[in-house]
């Protein structure tokens, strides 16, 4: 069982398996044998069983539940479902209701219900139910609720007589063929569980305790613990799943303590930890093959160049157009040698130039962009611009006319632009050269030194690193009020405030020495003095935290160009030491960490992606599988102020005065005997606290579900005798009351109460 | 019969064979012999002779504590006889060890403030995060939260 993880994955299901409508049987009559067969009822907090004493097996087997509705689509009228048929209608769901108040049943009204699907399953059509009935119940049941299930089952359906018994002592009659062989019965029940002791050919249930905690316990703390581990899950865990788990993976640790203390070492975390999958949307993948990949890569650049192309076009078809009117205007202006004056000037008009200058600026104009063109096609590099000159600029305005004088301004204003053009140029120069000379010394230094190298990078990628955690870190300290960060920072808010508002514009004394300037403020003397607006605001940090990632991407560019391993190494590190803590092997198990920013750039692929985002939908057990059902030996773990199982029977035990019975322990019920390993780990813990040489032998139930029911049908067949003695007819229940039983081997025990008479009951 | 669609189809399965019947059906006249081939879903429908049909509980039923609550006081009970309060296991007398809330680990450490116990420095990292009110779930596991009233 500790074997269970194994590193397999458990997909867990939304809910129990939708119920079929239950067919009823049809051989009442021929079963019931008029009367002679009892019909034997285990009436169990969670699932009521019933069937005929003759039988092996109980003929209906089925959840306690009981759910009384009204759906309008089907049916004007109220609609009761019965059993697992409550989860076949989501209306029924807000009134599922269960007989049961813990182990005792509270709601007649439900248990009325229940009775009635019992015995129409099982075809009973006539006017009453006309067999014996042997029915389990809680020990030490409270007489008020045996008295109303007497009262239901001779008022309402009129049978001859009941038998009632408690199913734990019942499963042990199964088990063990007898009541003459002492015995300690272990019932572990939903809500509750027992320890009986079984001496003098019965049940001794005034010796008996009772543990208030069940399989129900385990499921919810088992429901709460994963809640708790897991705040953020995506999906609703529900009591079912919770329980399923409970059932599946809880088992009892041999030794408590010393499983605990290495339960999440790495070594064999990987056999017990269980993953739990819940059901977990796709993602959207990439799902195209490698072929296809390259070649919708080969479309777009051949779309790419195709877009050059037409530009190319485009820009030729304009030079050819600038060329054609170059020529036409060329043609003008040598045909104003040919025609005559007017002739040229009416040619003029039609080219819609005003003068000959004008023509001449636009060959000119034309000629330049042909020419650059052609230029471009032949490689020629357009030659450095020569520096434009400023001759009026140094020459005094008083030589000048007015019309140079303009020239003049305009000439300053251009070679102001020039100059600070040119200067920007030089800069820009130098400081390439200069980051060129870094870059070279840095490639050398590299070359030379790489450890060098390698451990200044690093120490300056840690800088930034360090810095993002003090800032992250103090973060944290400003949330808390009372931090040390905090109230530095409302310190300086309150400073800052005090001196605004004697600074104010109506201020007092301070306003006017602020004015005057007080000798005494240095403040901005140093620039870190600034840093306190800084300190007091909370918003600017983003931008920072923002700035330092960027650095550190840079670095890990860098260090990915020449120094991948290292980086890689990086990675390895982080995941490492993030898969060391406790609570990330708590909470993920042994898988692989996924780093937030891994810093060599990683591209998943659509497996990892469909693993990752299942993960988000995983559920680890660990620890759970042996805290949960540790309860029921430590109830103090989930805060119970009981005695635990080991020193209840311990208890118990003392109290019979009969250490023998350790020799038998018999464990049974639908609670943690289910839970692997409690036959050994009683054995372990019982001898213990026996002497030394005391025999101890503990059994589980064949099975622990069924032998309840098994028990007393075999009980009420084979020990005839017994049977007719304990049954309470119609007459006792009249004469005596409705809480009156006659004892036997696996009964309660009668006392007839003062107040049995009473109404007030 | 196909196969019940959760949260889609809202009525019983057995419902959907033969509407009208279950819709004219009035409650428990319908006698067994007629869901043979059908099934039981809605127990109204179903004829059950074996019940008196005077019988009515009509009661409000008390719940567990209730009921011994009554018991106990209303009437005298000998010593050594067991009853359902009597039965209880006593409070254990052996020293409690202590567990970690969050990881259930052995814990040797409080935390003076939320009174969360932990199993180590780490955990405790974990415990300084933790968003308000999450220490007082963690404290309700082991029934030692705070209840304000």
């Amino acid at each position: 069982m500790v074997g269970a993880g194994n590193g397999t994955v458990y997909e867990i299901p939304d809910g129990p398996a939708d119920p079929e409508p239950a067919i009823p049987s049809f051989d009442f009559a021929t079963m019931g044998q008029s009367g002679g067969v009892p019909l034997v009822i285990d009436n169990g907090p969670r699932t009521c069983r019933a069937g005929w004493a003759s039988e092996q097996d109980p003929r209906l087997e089925f959840s306690n539940l009981v759910s009384r509705y009204r759906n309008r689509k089907l049916s004007a009228n109220m609609m009761l479902l019965v059993g697992d048929s409550v989860y076949s209608d989501p209306l029924a769901k807000p009134s599922i209701r269960s007989g049961f108040d813990n182990d005792v049943v509270t709601n007649f009204d439900a248990m009325e219900s229940v009775l009635d699907y019992v015995f129409t399953m099982l075809g009973c059509v006539d006017e009453r139910v006309n067999q014996p009935i042997v029915m389990t119940e809680a020990a030490c049941t409270p007489y008020t609720s045996r008295k109303h299930m007497s009262e239901l089952l001779f008022e309402c359906y009129n049978v001859p007589s009941v038998t009632y018994g408690v199913d734990s002592a019942w499963s042990y009659y199964k088990n063990t063929g007898t009541f003459g062989t002492d015995g300690l019965v272990v019932g572990s029940g939903t809500s509750t569980s027992h320890i009986v002791p079984i001496y003098d050919a019965r049940m001794h249930t005034d010796k008996c305790r009772r543990i208030n905690l069940g399989s129900d316990s385990m499921d919810d703390y088992m429901l709460k613990l994963l809640q708790l581990k897991y705040p953020s899950f995506p999906m609703k865990i529900t009591d079912w799943q919770a329980r399923q788990l409970v059932n599946k993976y809880t088992y009892y640790a041999q030794d408590f303590d010393e499983e605990l203390a290495g339960y999440l070492d790495m070594e064999g975390l990987w056999e017990r930890d269980v993953a739990v999958q819940f059901p977990f949307p796709m993602p959207a993948l990439d799902e195209r093959t490698e072929e296809e990949i390259q070649r919708a890569t080969e479309r777009r650049r051949e779309q790419a160049k195709k877009m050059q192309e037409m530009a190319a076009k485009k820009r030729q078809e304009k030079v050819d157009m600038r060329a054609k009117e170059l020529e036409e205007l060329t043609s003008l202006r040598d045909s104003k040698d040919d025609v005559g004056e007017a002739e040229f000037a009416q040619r003029l008009r039609e080219a819609n130039m005003s003068d000959e200058q004008q023509l001449a600026e636009a060959i000119a104009s034309a000629q330049q962009v042909v020419n650059r063109a052609l230029n471009k096609e032949l490689g020629i590099e357009p030659e450095e611009k020569e520096a434009p000159s400023f001759p009026l600029v140094d020459m005094p305005d008083s030589e000048l006319t007015e019309e140079q004088r303009a020239e003049k301004r305009k000439q300053v204003f251009l070679k102001g632009s020039h100059d600070a053009r040119e200067r920007a140029r030089v800069e820009k120069e130098k400081e390439r050269v200069k980051q060129a000379e870094i870059a070279r010394a840095d490639d050398e230094r590299r070359r030379d030194h790489f450890d060098e190298w390698l451990a200044d990078m690093q120490a300056k990628r840690n800088e930034v690193i360090t810095r993002m955690e003090d800032r992250r870190a103090r973060r944290r300290e400003l949330n808390d009020r009372r931090s040390h960060a905090s109230q530095m920072r409302m310190r300086n808010i309150a400073d800052l405030a005090a001196n605004e508002s004697l600074a104010g514009p109506n201020g007092g004394a301070g306003s006017k020495r602020r004015r005057r300037g007080d000798p005494d403020d240095d403040f901005g003397a140093e620039d870190d003095d600034w840093n306190v607006y800084r300190d007091i605001s909370k918003e600017e940090e983003a931008e920072e935290d923002e700035e330092d990632e960027a650095e550190i991407e840079r670095y890990n560019k860098i260090l990915e160009q020449h120094a991948p391993d290292f980086l890689e190494g990086l990675d390895r590190e982080a995941r490492a030491k993030i898969e060391r803590t406790t609570m990330y092997r708590f909470a993920e198990g042994c898988q692989p960490a996924i780093l937030d920013k891994p810093a060599v750039p990683y591209k998943p692929d659509n497996a990892t992606l469909v693993a990752r985002a299942a993960r988000e939908y995983q559920l680890h057990l660990n620890i759970e599988r042996i805290r949960v059902p540790e309860i029921v030996f430590r109830p103090s773990l989930v805060g119970l102020d009981q005695a635990g199982l080991l020193e209840t029977i311990d208890n118990v035990v003392r109290h019979t005065g009969r250490t023998s019975l350790v020799s038998n322990v018999f464990v049974t019920g639908p609670g943690f005997a289910q839970v692997s390993g409690i036959v050994e780990r009683l054995e372990r813990d019982i001898r213990s606290i026996v002497p030394v040489g005391t025999p101890v032998s503990v059994r589980r139930a064949a099975d622990p579900l069924r032998d309840a029911w098994r028990g007393a049908a075999l009980w009420s067949v084979s020990e005839a005798d017994a049977f007719k003695a304990s049954r309470v007819t119609r007459q006792d229940y009249l004469e005596f009351g409705g809480e009156y039983i006659r004892e036997h081997g696996a009964s309660n025990r009668y006392y007839a109460s003062p107040a049995a008479g009473s109404p007030n009951f | 019969m196909p196969p019940y669609k959760r949260g889609k189809k809202s009525r019983p399965s057995s419902a959907a064979e033969t509407p009208t019947a279950q819709l004219e059906a009035k409650e428990g006249t319908e006698p067994l012999a007629s869901f043979k081939e059908s099934g039981i879903t809605d127990l109204f429908s179903v004829a059950r002779p074996f019940k008196n049909q005077e019988y009515k509980s009509n009661r409000r039923w008390k719940n567990l504590k209730q009921i011994i609550a009554q018991e106990e006081q209303g009437s005298e009970w000998p010593v050594d006889f067991p009853t359902y309060w009597n039965i209880d296991a006593p409070p254990s007398l052996v020293p409690q060890k202590k567990y970690c809330d969050l990881t259930g680990l052995p814990a040797k450490y409080t935390d003076p403030k939320t009174n969360v116990r932990y199993h180590s420095a780490e955990v405790y990292q974990l415990i300084k995060t933790l968003p308000q009110g999450t220490e007082q779930q963690y404290l309700a596991l082991r029934n030692a939260s705070v209840v304000l009233k």
